[in-house]
């Protein structure tokens, strides 16, 4: 098989090599050739820990049986889950970067750099930004998160190098970083966190922990402060816990109990309004109520939660059985928001898709998740659970959380582990 | 140590003679003196060791408060007042140091 695909796979990193040199994307794009193959079509729309993951597990069992072709607009993408770390002085920045390289080589993904704008479901394809379109037999989403307009007033996509989310990895990330970093003395960073359900639930929690550990070093008597509308938030016990430990008297959570439901920001003035009094911050990071990535309503599978239902043994759109959505976009039940659900997602995900198209044998899925959160040097915490799928959602069979008052040995042992699972889900990503 | 953060929550709206919920916080870590740094040295006791409230210059509240207390100590009462005016919250630190915050009641 390998062999027979030599030729394809070569001009398959042609095509990629070409396409990055190329601003009309689209009109390099092979697909007649494709068609004309008559292999059955997927098409993955998002490059993230859902859509790599099935794009390449797709490829790679089908032996060249399934064309693929993955839809990413980022050329080097720089993982969500460890760019806390990043923030936090543990990560190099270039360290959670990966290129799409190795799926067009490897396994002769197709990858086409643009955005998927529109779905035509009646014709089956996929329209991109850059005017071209992409037929499917099956469709993959795996777009990630979207922010809500006006979820918290004041704040919108304009406002975001004055107040940023960075709870997409990028240049928002680089961009929180340096301000954190350039806060005068003693001064306030504030998070505004988002109300549930949203990406990665311990993630706020984590970045507060690392912003304390750089301002602990180099800003010691800074302040911060998390807006928070949410009564309680994941392994708030263990938080709270170490930012005692590590951090005595320089964390200040505002619950809902002292209206941090109640909140508006002016990114002018760099003012917080909490239940009517405002408070001047000097870095003030607003993470907003999310939804599906666009595509995902664009493609009408969205229901009034602005997720995407889907049905639990495949990961099927339940509005569209030929589409499958993936990861954060999707309203499956019982997991979060997380990379490692969306890479859990996607190998059941696949084995369905592989099984629809080829025949291949398809078995009950099996998901499971881990989120790990360091709260300081070697003191990793994580919570986790594994799922099944029943008819009515994804849901949880068992779980495990750390503990307070854990040993130190057990701590960077979790933490260890942690950056284990970093190479091991980048390698099942990229490779 | 960053400098302690009170914050008091009132309802949205309080009518004269009618009993309300009045939350209070101060941001501190309460040190009991009975634990110790990464270094094993003993942490002194540092804490607040009373809260006090009070109306229009009318005690209303006076708490106690012990090395027991978790950090960030929060205090939840109830009280009525029969007239617009301002409350008064005062936290009284071991080292001598006395936070205060100042709210306006306007009844309805």
């Amino acid at each position: 098989m390998r062999k027979q695909n030599g030729k394809s796979d070569l001009s398959r990193r042609g095509f990629v090599a070409s396409a990055a040199a190329a601003t009309a994307v689209a009109s390099v794009l092979p697909a007649p050739a494709v068609l004309a193959g008559g292999r059955p079509r997927v098409v993955v729309v998002g490059g993230g820990a859902g859509g790599a993951t099935a794009a390449r597990y797709i490829a790679k069992d089908s032996q060249g049986a399934v064309d693929v072709t993955l839809v990413e607009p980022s050329r080097a993408y720089y993982t969500c889950f460890f760019s806390n770390l990043y923030i936090g002085g543990f990560r190099e920045w270039e360290s959670i970067g990966h290129s799409y390289g190795a799926l067009a080589a490897n396994h002769g993904v197709n990858v086409v750099h643009d955005w998927a704008v529109s779905v035509d479901r009646d014709n089956r394809s996929v329209g991109l930004a850059g005017g071209g379109s992409l037929a499917y037999d099956r469709l993959i989403l795996s777009p990630g998160i979207d922010f809500r307009d006006g979820s918290v007033p004041g704040w919108d996509l304009s406002q975001q190098n004055r107040m940023p989310h960075a709870y997409k990895a990028g240049s928002q990330t680089q961009l929180l970083k340096a301000q954190i970093e350039a806060m005068p003395e003693g001064g306030t960073y504030c998070m505004v966190a988002p109300p549930n359900p949203f990406r990665c639930p311990p993630g706020p929690y984590e970045r507060i922990s690392m912003v304390a550990h750089v301002l602990k070093q180099a800003n010691p008597t800074a302040k911060i402060i998390i807006v928070d509308p949410k009564e309680k938030f994941s392994k708030q016990g263990l938080f709270e816990e170490g930012w005692q430990r590590h951090y005595p008297g320089m964390i200040e959570r505002i619950g809902p109990d002292f209206g941090g439901d109640m909140v508006e920001v002016r990114p002018e003035a760099m003012e917080v309004v909490v239940d009517g009094e405002a408070m001047k911050v000097d870095v003030c990071n607003v993470i907003p109520a999310q939804q599906a990535g666009r595509i995902a309503a664009a493609a009408g599978i969205t229901d009034d939660s602005g997720w995407a239902p889907i049905v639990p043994h495949t990961m099927q759109s339940r509005a569209d059985e030929n589409i499958h959505v993936l990861g954060d976009a999707a309203l499956q039940g019982d997991m979060p928001k997380s990379g490692f659900s969306a890479n859990s997602q996607a190998k059941a995900c696949a084995m369905a898709v592989r099984g629809a198209l080829t025949g291949s044998s398809v078995f009950p899925p099996r998901y499971s998740n881990t989120c790990w959160s360091l709260i300081a040097t070697g003191d990793g915490v994580k919570v986790g659970a594994s799922y099944e799928a029943t008819d009515e959602k994804i849901a949880k069979t068992d779980g495990f959380i750390s503990q307070t008052g854990e040993s130190a040995e057990l701590r960077m042992a979790t933490y260890e582990e942690s950056l284990g699972w970093y190479d091991g889900i980048t390698a099942d990503m990229f490779s | 140590m960053a400098e302690p953060r009170p914050r008091v929550k009132l309802p949205r709206s309080i009518e004269a003679g009618v009993p309300f919920t009045v939350k209070t916080r101060i941001t501190h870590p309460m040190h009991t003196g009975e634990r110790h740094d990464s270094e094993g040295a003993l942490v002194p006791r540092q804490i607040i060791n009373r809260f006090v409230v009070s109306y229009n210059g009318e005690l209303a509240i006076s708490v106690d408060l012990e090395p027991a207390v978790s950090a960030d100590p929060y205090v939840q009462f109830e009280m009525a007042v029969p007239e617009s005016g301002h409350l008064e919250f005062q936290w009284f630190d071991d080292d001598g140091s006395v936070y205060s915050l100042s709210k306006r009641v306007d009844v309805d």
